[in-house]
């Protein structure tokens, strides 16, 4: 049970390295992700939960609290409005913990999760900003303009990610877990 | 399903769901406000220097790939811009030359200090929100070095948007291209063809054309595509003589009513990396 142990400082470093990551990434490619007509965002932060949710094994990770702590650090770091993320980022999480026991851990179902957890993701997000007047378009432009390429782009890092993750998942999850996959 | 809808649940439902709009209602109300809570400082600085040491070999590596793709492109560059600089050395002796001038006159008739006097602050861009919604982007300067909210952030020799927060270290920098309603407005100026300026402000940005749109013009004159448009100084935050763009088509605006500027902006706005911000003097 001592390697277990190990996912549970590795977990919240990357969380908070592919968090940063996010903002340097959108900046740094910022002229090919934000040309019209369409505007990518680059979520790893999510990613990493998806993933750890599927391979955590018995780790032990408190979710919640760290979707909550990502979630605050997000609306004050990147956006400036509170109370945002903090709930949206909890819930999503929340949601995918909800459904893993009734799924198996399979590349297309993990890549399906993945999918799902950043549509949910995105159309809260696209409610809360329409609501309070910073998003300012209609719901068709929001799928053709920000929805669909940020999926497809998120979904192409994933597909290249995957098995490097994985990797690093089963090395550092413990003993106990083998039997997972 | 019944079991999420048990007592306990709901009631913490409900109460983040209000926690959630009081903090949204609260955070909108601190954002037109002059200052920054030093909380917020505070939190930005720590999680800045984090986000910088993350930042900094990606950097690197960027800054490597802009060398050696610029590297490739002097040579031509170097062959075009030789024609040009003997006439840019006259150009800026000249300049200096109006600069003396203009601030003995001032001195003469007593001016202190007018709008045009400002100085330059550079800082670099660290991140940019991700989020299609703001086009928000952190630079590594703050309240230490002089900055404050409202001040107009310039990249490249255009105009780009204006600081929204300034923590101790590192602020957040709004760009004109973002168009939520919220937005401050800069107010701006151009020539008409018979000498006189024309005011207005930026009242939105157009993302399928990448132009900038005057609106709420005073006057109805005549003004020629291809005039240079300035900040105007109207409002006593922004300097005056701001380099914002040039006219690039007149019309109508949406209404019929009012004649509306489209301005092609001097600046990239998709591609911000080094930035500028004005401080009046």
């Amino acid at each position: 049970m001592l390697q277990s142990a190990k996912l549970k400082y590795i977990f919240p470093i990357v969380l908070l390295i592919a968090f940063f990551l996010d903002g340097s990434l959108n900046q740094i490619f910022s002229s090919t992700l934000f040309q019209y007509p369409y505007s990518m965002i680059c979520n790893l932060t999510l990613m990493w939960f998806v993933m750890a949710i599927f391979f955590e094994g018995e780790s032990q990770i408190n979710f919640t609290l760290w979707s909550f702590v990502i979630g605050i650090i997000f609306d004050w770091y990147y956006t400036g409005v509170f109370g945002v993320d903090t709930f949206i980022i909890p819930i999503v999480v929340m949601f995918i913990r909800g459904i893993r026991p009734f799924v198996k851990t399979t590349f297309l179902i993990v890549l399906g999760m993945d999918m799902f957890a950043m549509a949910m993701y995105n159309i809260l997000f696209f409610i809360v900003f329409q609501m309070i007047k910073m998003a300012n378009v209609t719901t068709t432009f929001f799928i053709g303009y920000s929805f669909l390429p940020t999926i497809i782009l998120n979904l192409s890092i994933f597909v290249i990610l995957y098995y490097p993750i994985k990797t690093v998942f089963r090395r550092t999850r413990g003993t106990n877990s083998r039997s997972f996959m | 399903m019944h079991k999420f809808f048990s007592n306990r649940k709901l009631v913490i439902t409900v109460i983040c769901a209000i926690i959630a709009v009081g903090l949204i209602a609260g955070s909108l109300t601190l954002k037109k406000k002059d200052k920054t809570p030093v909380i917020q400082k505070v939190g930005n600085d720590v999680f800045g220097t984090v986000s910088r040491v993350i930042a900094l070999p990606i950097h690197g590596v960027q800054t490597m790939t802009t060398d050696i793709n610029n590297f490739v492109s002097t040579y031509e560059e170097n062959a075009r811009l030789r024609k040009g600089i003997e006439k840019n050395d006259s150009i800026n002796a000249e300049n200096k030359s109006l600069k003396a001038e203009n601030k003995e006159l001032k001195k003469l008739v007593g001016l202190k200090e007018t709008m045009s006097d400002y100085s330059l602050t550079a800082a670099t861009v660290l991140t940019r929100s991700p989020s299609s919604w703001q086009d928000l982007i952190t630079v590594n300067k703050g309240t230490a070095n002089g900055i404050k909210k409202n001040q107009p952030v310039l990249a490249g020799n255009g105009l780009v948007g204006r600081v929204v927060e300034a923590d101790y270290t590192v602020s957040k920098v709004e760009l004109i291209s973002d168009n939520n309603e919220s937005a401050n407005r800069f107010a701006i100026q151009v020539q008409a063809t018979d000498g006189e300026y024309i005011n207005g402000i930026i009242t939105g940005y157009d993302k399928k054309t990448n132009q900038i749109i005057m609106g709420q013009i005073t006057d109805k004159k005549t003004v020629k595509v291809g005039t240079p448009v300035t900040t105007s100084g109207l409002g006593g935050v922004t300097p005056k003589g701001l380099y914002v763009g040039k006219v690039a088509k007149i019309s109508k605006d949406d209404y019929g009513l009012a004649s509306e500027i489209r301005i092609e902006p001097a600046a990239k706005l998709s591609n911000v990396n080094n930035v500028y911000i004005a401080k009046l003097d």
